[in-house]
């Protein structure tokens, strides 16, 4: 019963991993570099959402909306800004821009904010639905039904969408995609965006069970890159798939094993998976 | 069952990419200090033969013997120390060190840095290559790359070596020149060469033998004057039609 | 002599000197001690990224190993530093050789991330195996009476000589790998790697030998820096930024793969972030790392080949 709750818990968690994880592959696949920087914008959203909710009594929920909203902004300027200028460069440089972004938005956050943890209060924050035995954390629950929400809106609009299409077009082709008079670098700009965007959307949404600080994002990066690693870098179901995964083993070693040891899962199928699979677990992608 | 003589023994080499078959169901057998030629139309498979005979790809089927060792599932460096070596179609330098540094790493399989720096000179003596020992690899011209890359290969003092596509860029005395090295270390040295070119004249002129790849398979074997004459040569390098037209 | 190694040698000189021209426990001591311990660093990281063209964004991961299996061994077991410094070696050395197993084939990015992770992984587990490291907060390295033999000294200025010695080790061991056959395997891997094995190269075998070697010589490093300041945590001896980005920056500003460049980028970085602490720390906690971070944006920007590159670059524009 116990494995059985657990598997459930992860899985709930793992529908969040997915959303916030999503951000990053789209990131990789359409504009092909790693945004070491993506965990800071989770950040940046949970902040948001917080302040949204100390100042409007804006519950996290739609909260999120708002942060998905400034923090798509925020990337959209990033990328004109900063990221477009390096996607020529060697990689060394793209790998340490992502870094210095990294650096500042976290550094920024701890100068304007200051380092003490802060949560908010929801009138659900500690309810839980019991199911046959099982106990549903409510705000798990809802975090996991907003991530589904959000799953479908992006699967809509990449597959549906014109926009989504010339993504995809860019994605394999930017030279092919101009040639179809679709513009790579406003399509950069709006992928990285909606990339960011997605993260920050997921940070704000877990705000009701967990705690803001500008260190947070460090709870999530190698956490996300082992949702995209599993998944296939550049494959957004892969990301979905990757997110569910990682939810269900994070919660069985949880269970199962020491706590030394948990951090060593992860990063065990992290490191495997590049090693010996690094397209990822799915065969194709997006 | 295994001849001294016979340096390579290849047994049923096929390879499989998904659902094309780029090799197929190969076979031949090498004497030491042949010249034998590979020739055969765009994508019969002719580089991938190369590529599985040194390990760069794992065959899906088949026997490589090298000196009467199996060698089928070695890494190409290891490959490389019982004596083959492979040069690339595309020429395959390190662009930004010198012509001799790239020379002589190829000696350090077998020798120490002082060593490999004068065979390297030797081997570059010989291609001819030696006025720009320390010019920027990545700054020569494609026919100097391909004869670089050649004395880089030699610096392994290897027993076979497999030359791609060295001659494809060079103008009629270059190819003269290299025509004559690959005689002269076949014959001082007894060194085997197995080679693919597309220049007609060279391989005619060049080699003992001549094995005759399409689509993946061997359609023919033999000294330069029966291949020439070989109907079934003939229509895989000119087509169906022409074939028909000489009665085949 | 020629004209540089001139250069170099009254360097050498100065910083020999210049200990004793300061305060022995003063501020400047320690930031010349801490400049050379991060150049010594930057060196041996020098020899993956530079020579063999990866960049490691883990390398505190083997900082910290080190660092804890000199001091756990020594309050446990009460092994002599200098003996725990070949331990740390050969435990650091270990993690090197084991990690570059599946990373051998990645590259850029990929590699960048997995060493990141393996890092972070061990930030974590060192937070948490408490029993083993003290976990949140940290060790403490035990006092003992100040000397060479105890490799604890009760003022700063021995320590300066101490990390100009791991320097000098660790740049000696750049140079004797870059000239010998070593080099020419680790610069042919980076070029092609078929290539490479094709006349004869083991690839995987010359990447694992310089990942075991940069980590060893990092290892060592973290015992220097343990025995130097007697404490030290999870969070600051595997920081990902602290130290990973540190000495990657150190050495690609300097100069990557060149074997001055660590040594510039130290003499630049280092008193730039002790001018920024200096002025901009009183505003408040984060701003000088703020700072940091935006400078270093700027240099991506400008050119991320390095100071040695941006010289050129200005010198040719002079020129013409």
């Amino acid at each position: 019963m116990a494995l059985l709750q657990a598997i459930i818990d992860g899985l709930m968690l793992g529908g969040v991993y997915a959303v916030i994880s999503i951000g990053l592959t789209l990131v990789f696949g359409v504009i092909g570099i790693v945004n070491f920087a993506q965990s800071q914008f989770l950040m940046v959203g949970m902040y948001v959402a917080y302040f949204a909710w100390a100042f409007l009594g804006l519950d996290p929920l739609l909260g999120s909306l708002l942060s998905f909203t400034l923090v798509f902004a925020l990337g959209y300027a990033v990328q004109h800004s900063l990221i477009r200028k390096v996607l020529k460069a060697p990689e060394v440089a793209q790998i340490f821009l992502t870094v210095g972004i990294l650096i500042v938005l976290e550094n920024l956050a701890l100068v304007a904010f200051g380092s003490e943890f802060k949560s908010v209060q929801t009138p659900y924050q500690n309810e839980a639905v019991e199911f046959f035995d099982l106990l549903i954390s409510l705000p798990y629950a809802i975090a996991f039904g907003a991530s589904v929400l959000a799953g479908l809106a992006v699967w809509w609009l990449l597959a549906k969408t014109w926009w989504g299409r010339s993504v995809r077009a860019t994605a394999q082709d930017p030279m092919a995609a101009r040639l179809m008079g679709i513009d790579p670098d406003r399509i950069y700009r709006l992928a990285f965006g909606l990339g960011v965007g997605l993260t920050a959307f997921g940070g704000a949404i877990i705000l009701p069970y967990l705690t803001v600080s500008p260190s947070v994002g460090e709870q999530f990066g190698v956490l996300m890159f082992t949702v995209v690693v599993l998944g296939g870098l550049g494959n957004v179901l892969g990301a979905v798939v990757g997110g569910l995964a990682v939810g269900v083993i994070q919660s069985l070693s949880g269970l199962l094993l020491p706590l030394q040891l948990q951090n060593m899962v992860l990063f065990s199928v992290f490191i495997l998976t590049l090693a010996l699979r690094p397209e990822g677990l799915l065969r194709k992608s997006s | 069952m295994t001849d001294q003589n016979h340096i390579l023994q290849v047994t049923g080499l096929t390879k499989r990419f998904g659902g094309l078959t780029a090799v197929n169901g190969v076979d031949f057998t090498v004497k030491r200090g042949e010249l034998l030629g590979l020739i055969g139309p765009n994508g019969a498979g002719k580089t991938t033969l190369f590529n599985l005979l040194m390990g760069l790809t794992l065959p899906s089927e088949g026997e490589i013997l090298l000196e009467g060792q199996p060698i089928k599932g070695l890494k190409p460096h290891q490959v490389c120390q019982r004596g083959m070596v492979k040069t690339f179609q595309n020429v395959a330098l390190f662009p930004d060190l010198t012509v001799l540094d790239n020379v002589l790493t190829g000696g350090l399989l077998r020798l120490s840095l002082a060593e490999a720096g004068a065979l390297a000179m030797v081997n570059l003596e010989k291609v001819g290559m030696s006025h720009i020992a320390h010019k920027r690899a990545a700054d020569l011209t494609f026919p100097e790359k391909a004869l670089v890359e050649m004395a880089r290969a030699l610096c392994t003092q290897p027993k076979v070596v497999l030359l791609d596509e060295v001659m494809a860029a060079l103008n009629e005395s270059e190819m003269d020149h290299v025509l004559a090295l690959i005689r002269k270390l076949r014959q001082d040295e007894g060194i085997t060469f197995l080679v693919i070119e597309h220049h007609m004249r060279a391989i005619m002129n060049l080699c003992d033998r001549i094995l005759v790849l399409c689509f993946g398979q061997k359609i023919a074997e033999g000294n330069p004057r029966e291949i020439s004459q070989n109907p079934e040569v003939i229509s895989a390098y000119l087509g169906q039609d022409l074939a028909e037209e000489h009665g085949a | 002599m020629n004209r540089k190694s001139l250069i170099w040698l009254l360097l050498l000189c100065a910083v020999c000197i210049a200990p004793w021209l300061i305060s022995a426990n003063g501020y400047l001591s320690r930031v010349l001690t801490l400049l050379l311990l991060f150049a010594a660093m930057a060196q041996a990281w020098n020899i993956v990224g530079g020579l063999a063209n990866q960049i490691s964004l883990g390398h505190a991961a083997f900082f910290g190993l080190g660092a804890y299996t000199s001091t756990i061994l020594l309050i446990r077991f009460g092994l002599s530093p200098w003996l725990g410094l070949a331990a740390a070696g050969v435990v650091a050395g270990l993690a090197g050789a084991l990690l570059s197993l599946p990373t051998m084939r990645l590259k850029g990015h990929y590699f960048a991330l997995a060493t990141l992770a393996f890092g972070e992984v061990l930030r974590a587990v060192g937070n948490t195996w408490s029993s083993l490291t003290g976990g949140p907060s940290g060790i403490s390295v035990p006092m003992a009476s100040s000397g060479l033999a105890q490799m604890q000294f009760n003022s700063t200025r021995p320590y300066v000589y101490i990390m100009l010695a791991a320097l000098l080790v660790t740049t000696a061991v750049y140079w004797k790998i870059s000239s010998s056959r070593l080099g020419y395997a680790l610069r042919a891997v980076k070029a092609n790697v078929d290539s490479a094995e094709v006349i004869g190269i083991d690839t995987a075998r010359t990447k694992m030998l310089a990942a075991t070697i940069s980590a060893g010589l990092m290892g060592a490093c973290g015992v220097l820096y343990a025995q130097f300041n007697f404490f030290f945590d999870p969070e600051s001896i595997f920081s990902l930024v602290g130290v990973s980005v540190r000495v990657a920056l150190i050495c690609i500003i300097g100069g990557i793969g060149t074997i001055s460049g660590p040594i510039i980028g130290a003499c630049f970085l280092l008193p730039l972030e002790e001018l920024f602490n200096a002025t901009l720390s009183s505003h408040g906690a984060g701003i000088s790392q703020l700072a940091y971070g935006l400078i270093l944006i700027a240099i991506i920007l400008i050119e991320p080949r390095g100071l040695q590159a941006l010289y050129a670059r200005i010198a040719l524009r002079f020129k013409s």
